[in-house]
């Protein structure tokens, strides 16, 4: 790292100050400097999960926990303070080198070649770590960001089950439960010295307070940074958003007087989802985290980077336009937060990948209005169209929102990605909708309604064909997904009868 | 008994791949120059730029090849570095050294490549009609076809599209090279065949081979993309070791590597089919436009295993196929598991379906009708034995219950708006053996150490197939040792020369039949040795589990025992055993032989489920009835089943392999080129295996198991266009693999694909 640094990152059993640079690629540090080659690289870009280490981290409410990262994506620094295990560091305290989950993996036969192995069995310990309880399904989505190319996943599936069965009684405190990990040799002693350790230390980011240089780049989780950039020169110093400790607005989720809720631009995307004051803005959102992304990489990128990257087709950009999210946008080492100008999101896209972001400025946040009475809730629905389902990018997304009042559609927002340079709303569609009845005894109506409403979105994008889809293609597509968000959202209507007679 | 030393290994993130090894003092980092263009004449290479970025740079051309420019082997048109013309865009123009991999790679962006555009053509047909092709075309024929149309109560004609197919092995390819002394060169190299790599080696730097070793340790898959293509790699790093004096390792990324290398040949294909009112097939015409990409690399013993399977399981007694390898300047297509067959299965499954669309017939009666029969002979004129076809379909039928699954379908489909469902059955019948005759043989060195343990060195290459437990297995049983005395030792030439790569499925074949002979060398030595200690003769003395027997008596003699008696009664403890499959023999002006040892048969019927709102779908159950012959590890032969399929699903649905008109790659990444994760993958995989059988020509009657399975993927194709046409009767059928989201969208909305 350089001077900034003070700590240090906990690497398996040990406290490392790290010699390469903090912009470096974590994966970087764990093969080259540490020497650690069980970590992998298959890809780069954090399409594989090859890399997978576990990170333990200390919450701003005083819990610990430990989560699956993508090494190869993740920004050095970030680690500052933080417990790193590697596929080595598991079997530190094991009588026979094996955890249980390595067992499982024998037992099952589920290692052929066994490149992808490591990053499959951090990603299965993270997911036992997780105070949730256990099923296929859990584990399933644990491993949506690994991919393995010799087993078809039979076996690994049938490992999972197994340690489905074995792990059932884990305690679902997060401390009792990594204790419990401990004990049964899923986990290394040095979680406890880091349990323990920690909580006297002080949360002391690497670069707080330096004023970075103009032109300096600014990371906040870097799963889209170091896709574009795989080889950061050795001198690459980057501002990590999350790092600025001083800051706590940009690492957390606020409730604003009941208002709204204020959601950190370096908040991580599985933070947001699973976020209790996210889903009192939003009823349901969190059906949707496992379209974005895989669970590794949701673990490490965030709100803000997923905005500002400004890809054309982010899924959670779509959603926040779909939803009318404000951003703040200020200068991070500025404690003067009161001249954070604010933004419509959809305002904020100025052309592709062009942004309204001045030099130094940063989005510190991300508004989404608390204004849900019971009476007239707020329904949202999402939809993504990709090759495969799980972690690929859309070919289209598009996300609405709306409320009832009255027997009427209002405040009615569609947005739609994948269909222009930048994320777009859908105004000329939204404005068919808007103050329309919402008769809710009268599918045929609404169904026609929906139909008019696809027709019309489908007649306002102007999409380009590449990789991902002809332009044909994503100019239906975005008819049927706003189609589909009307049978989402009407289904116990019988809207969908109706549809497909 | 299970022999998990080496996954042992994999699970702790032991496992040694290239590029985790430590590099020996010195070592240079290398990088290669790619072409960003399809087609062009080389007129200058400049290199000041990229020199100048480091003193540690170094920059090597084509014409510093010290030895012959050229590591084509089946046609002299692939050199190692092209001094006159690149071929497609991402070929390896100049190799960059350099202290360290950034600058390595930071000064290959800066070699200028100073050259002239030339045409590009990416359309196998166009090259055909350009008459353009790699070697001249091959036909095989049988019976009358044109004669036999006329008797046909169905005559009907289609077009099919199959796309290439990327390997993703999690291992890029890579290799380390160093020069020791007396100029001996010495390489580490993620391959399928060292004896390959190190003829390309030798040839390049004008050595003899005995002066260069190839060693093969693990590889993080191969799948065929390291057999011939790995020599690549391996003689840039070679050829950077030599001219540099230093090591070098080059290893791709995972962008370089999908430019770079080679995958699985994209086919364009015409059908003909002719049957009669009860569906027997009468005959059947097929000619196939293989996209061979830029050299002729593995292209012809590829479109041999497509005309050598085009009629799939079925019996056709008149047939005309054709073959054409065209070139085009894309990548140089290779091999990849299923070897040119799974694209003549996709051919003639979907003649299948058309004329079942065309006479109202169920393709699964017409699949049955027509499946090879004990006795049959192909229309390549062999005598099919011990065929199981009917064994393994109708299990499957049954197994499936598969008329009341199909009421069950239709039920579903009419009850249902937004979900409608699929299902199809898929027959195999696979030929074992490489289509190139003389590939067909192994060695095996086999050494018994003085305390017993066991030590085996193959040309089976380890890359996860999990060849070293059979082979373990088939060492154990042979001389009645236990599995943990037995280690398999990774391949070297040092120690098995002149081996063929591990592929077509053969590995475990051809390599446990070489140690089992070495094997039986050692154990008929031991026997004597054994007889005369226990006063017996050698034929009644047995080795089991450690001990030895008499009468089938077990005596106080030991294994180990007997090896340190045998050591001092100076009898040999090693052997080197060869095997080469016998009774194979091919006529290629006729066109006639027996070109495989045997078949291996099985089914699988896919059960998929469309989403009518999105176009999109999900793969519900595969149901699989194999033919595995005596196992040598079931779970072994069931992670290959399983993997396969997965890999055949991604090939017929997913895996969506672009190229601009241009030829640009423009999916190389794995951002843009998608292959089937966990939950791609059909919910259920229920795999059944059929009784033991018969078959000489394998150790202990085992079956080849890598290939065969992946031609089951293709069922998932159909399963899926079936449950579209019950979501729009009147979508427009097509056979265009992959059968991606865009194009069920397409057929739903009755669009054009």
């Amino acid at each position: 790292m350089n001077a900034k640094t003070n700590q240090g990152i906990m690497v398996n059993g040990q406290w490392r100050v790290p010699a390469l640079s903090f912009g470096s690629p974590l994966l970087d540090f764990i093969r080259k400097e540490v020497g650690l080659t069980g970590t992998k690289e298959g890809c780069r870009e954090g399409d594989c999960g090859a890399c997978a280490v576990l990170m333990g981290e200390k919450l701003s409410d005083g819990t610990i926990r430990y989560r699956a990262i993508p090494s190869c994506i993740s920004a050095l620094g970030d680690f500052e303070g933080k417990h790193l295990i590697t596929i080595e560091g598991l079997t530190a305290d094991s009588k026979e080198g094996l955890t249980p989950v390595m067992r499982a993996f024998l037992d099952e036969n589920a290692s052929q070649c066994g490149f992808c192995t490591p990053g499959f069995i951090i990603a299965l310990t993270a997911w036992l770590a997780e105070p949730r309880t256990l099923d296929i399904a859990g584990a399933i989505t644990a491993v949506d960001g690994n991919l393995c190319r010799c087993t078809g996943y039979g076996s690994i599936r049938r490992a999972a089950e197994k340690l489905c069965r074995d792990f059932a009684d884990l305690p679902l405190d997060p401390k009792k439960r990594l204790a419990a990990l401990v004990e049964r040799e899923v986990l290394p002693k040095s979680v406890l010295a880091f349990l323990d350790g920690v909580g006297s230390m002080q949360n002391s980011p690497a670069t707080a307070g330096i004023k970075p240089a103009e032109s300096a780049v600014l990371i906040a989780g870097g799963t889209d940074y170091y896709v574009r950039n795989p080889y950061p020169t050795q001198q690459f110093s980057p501002v990590l958003l999350r790092t600025l400790g001083h800051l706590s607005e940009i690492r957390e989720i606020q409730d604003q007087f009941g208002h709204h809720v204020s959601i950190g631009s370096a908040v991580t995307i599985h933070d947001f989802f699973t976020s209790k004051l996210v889903q009192q803005a939003v009823p349901g959102i969190e059906t949707y985290e496992t379209q974005f992304a895989s669970t590794l990489i949701r673990n490490i990128a965030t709100i803000g980077g997923n905005i500002a990257n400004a890809s054309p087709v982010g899924d959670v950009t779509a959603m926040l336009m779909g939803l009318g999210a404000l951003l703040c946008i200020g200068v991070p080492e500025d404690s003067s937060k009161q001249e954070a100008r604010v933004v419509p999101i959809e305002k904020f896209f100025l052309g592709y990948k062009k942004i309204d972001l001045q030099p130094q400025e940063a989005i510190l946040a991300v508004r989404l209005s608390l204004d849900n009475a019971p009476a007239h809730p707020l329904l949202f629905s999402f939809e993504k169209i990709a090759k495969r389902k799980k972690l690929d990018i859309a070919a289209v997304n598009t996300a609405i929102s709306f409320k009832i009042e009255n027997g009427h559609f209002t405040s009615v927002r569609i947005s739609a990605g994948g269909v222009a340079p930048t994320p777009i709303l859908l105004e000329k569609t939204a404005q068919l909708l808007e103050g329309k009845l919402c008769n809710r005894c009268d599918a045929k109506g609404l169904a026609e309604l929906a139909q008019q409403v696809s027709a019309a979105a489908e007649s306002e994008v102007k999409p380009i064909s590449d990789v991902r889809g002809s332009a044909d293609y994503r100019k239906r597509m975005t008819g049927r997904l706003v189609l589909a968000h009307f049978a989402r959202l009407f289904a116990k209507d019988g809207i969908t009868e109706e549809l497909f007679p | 008994m299970k022999n998990i030393a080496e996954s042992a290994l994999n699970v702790r993130g032991q496992t040694q791949y290239i590029d985790d090894l430590p590099e020996p003092a010195g070592c240079l980092q290398a990088a290669v120059r790619l072409s960003d263009s399809a087609h062009g004449r080389i007129i200058a290479i400049k290199t000041d730029k990229a020199l100048a970025l480091d003193p540690s740079v170094q920059v090597i051309t084509g014409k510093d090849v010290p030895g012959v420019n050229q590591i084509g082997f089946n046609k002299p048109d692939e050199p190692l570095l092209p001094e006159h013309e690149w071929e497609y865009w991402g070929q390896p123009v100049a190799l960059v050294l350099a202290k360290n991999r950034e600058t390595a790679r930071a000064a290959a962006k800066l070699v200028e490549i100073e050259g002239e555009e030339l045409p590009v053509v990416t359309d196998p047909r166009e090259a055909a009609r350009n008459s353009d092709f790699i070697l001249p075309s091959r036909t095989i024929q049988c019976g009358d076809t044109e004669e036999a149309f006329k008797h046909c109560a169905y005559v009907i004609e289609g077009r099919v599209e199959s796309g290439g197919q990327e390997h993703v092995y999690l291992e890029t390819q890579g290799a380390m090279a160093e020069v020791r002394e007396g100029g001996k060169v010495f390489v580490i190299s993620s391959t399928q065949g060292p004896s390959g790599v190190q003829r390309a080696i030798a040839q390049s730097l004008g050595l003899p081979m005995n002066m260069v070793e190839v060693e093969a340790r693990r590889l993080g898959g191969a799948f065929g993309g390291k057999e011939d293509q790995a020599a690549t790699w391996a003689s840039l790093a070679a050829l950077g070791a030599w001219i540099s004096k230093k090591p070098v390792k080059l290893y791709l990324n995972r962008h370089e590597d999908m430019r770079a290398t080679g995958k699985r040949h994209p086919y364009s294909s015409d059908f003909k089919i002719g049957a009669a009112q009860d569906g027997t097939i009468l005959a059947f015409e097929a000619d196939y436009y293989q996209n061979s990409g830029s050299t002729c690399d593995l292209s012809p013993a590829i479109l041999a295993r497509t005309v050598l399977h085009a009629t799939g399981a079925y019996k056709i007694p008149n047939v005309r196929v054709t073959g054409y390898m065209c070139k085009t300047n894309l990548p140089s297509f290779t091999a990849f598991r299923g070897f040119g067959a799974p694209q003549a299965f996709f051919v003639i499954e979907s003649a299948i379906d058309a004329l079942s669309q065309a006479s109202g017939i169920p393709v699964v009666e017409i699949q049955k009708k027509n499946l090879y029969r004990e006795g049959d002979s192909t229309y390549f004129g062999m005598e099919m034995e011990r065929v199981r076809a009917h064994e393994a379909f109708d299990r499957l039928l049954e197994k499936t219950q598969w008329h009341s699954l199909q009421a069950e379908i239709s039920d579903f489909n009419h009850k249902s708006r937004t979900v409608k469902k699929g299902a199809a059955i898929i027959p195999v019948c696979f030929g074992i053996s490489f289509t190139k005759l003389p590939m067909n043989q192994a060695g095996a060195l086999v050494h018994v150490y003085v305390d017993g343990s066991v030590l085996v060195s193959t040309g089976a290459i380890e890359m996860g197939q999990q060849v070293s437990r059979k082979i373990a297995t088939v060492v154990s049983e042979t001389l009645g040792v236990p599995l943990e005395n037995i280690r398999v030792e990774r391949t070297t030439t040092l120690t098995v020369a002149n081996t063929v790569p591990t592929a077509a499925s053969t590995g475990s074949d051809l390599n446990g039949m070489a140690a089992r002979i070495a094997c039986l060398e050692i154990k008929k030595r031991l026997a004597g040795k054994a007889g005369e200690l226990l006063g017996a003769s050698p034929e009644v003395v047995r080795f089991e589990n450690g001990m030895i027997f008499k009468n089938d008596e077990k005596t106080e003699l030991s294994w180990k025992d007997l090896i340190v008696k045998a050591n001092e009664a100076r009898i040999d403890l090693s052997a080197h055993g060869f095997y080469a499959t016998p009774d194979l023999f091919y006529d290629m002006k006729a066109e006639r032989g027996k070109p495989f040892a045997y078949h291996v048969y099985g089914a699988a019927a896919v059960v998929a489920t469309v989403d009518t709102m999105r176009g999109t779908y999900d793969l519900e159950s595969v149901s699989i009835v194999h033919d595995i012959g005596h196992s040598l590890d079931i779970s072994v032969d069931r992670g290959q089943i399983e993997g396969a399929l997965a890999q055949g699903l991604g090939w017929s649905l997913l895996e969506d392999l672009r190229f601009g008109t241009d030829g640009k790659p423009m999916s190389d990444t794995l951002s843009t080129y998608k292959v089937p994760d966990i939950s791609f993958m059909p919910r259920t995989m229920d795999i059944e295996f059929l009784p033991e059988i018969e078959n000489p020509a394998t150790p202990f009657n085992s079956k080849a198991v890598g290939e065969p399975p992946l031609q089951y993927g293709i069922a998932g194709y159909f399963a899926i266009l079936n449950a579209l046409r019950a979501a729009n009767p009147a979508g427009k059928t097509f056979y265009s693999i992959p059968l991606t989201p865009e194009k069920a969208a397409g057929f739903l909305d009755g669009a054009e694909v």
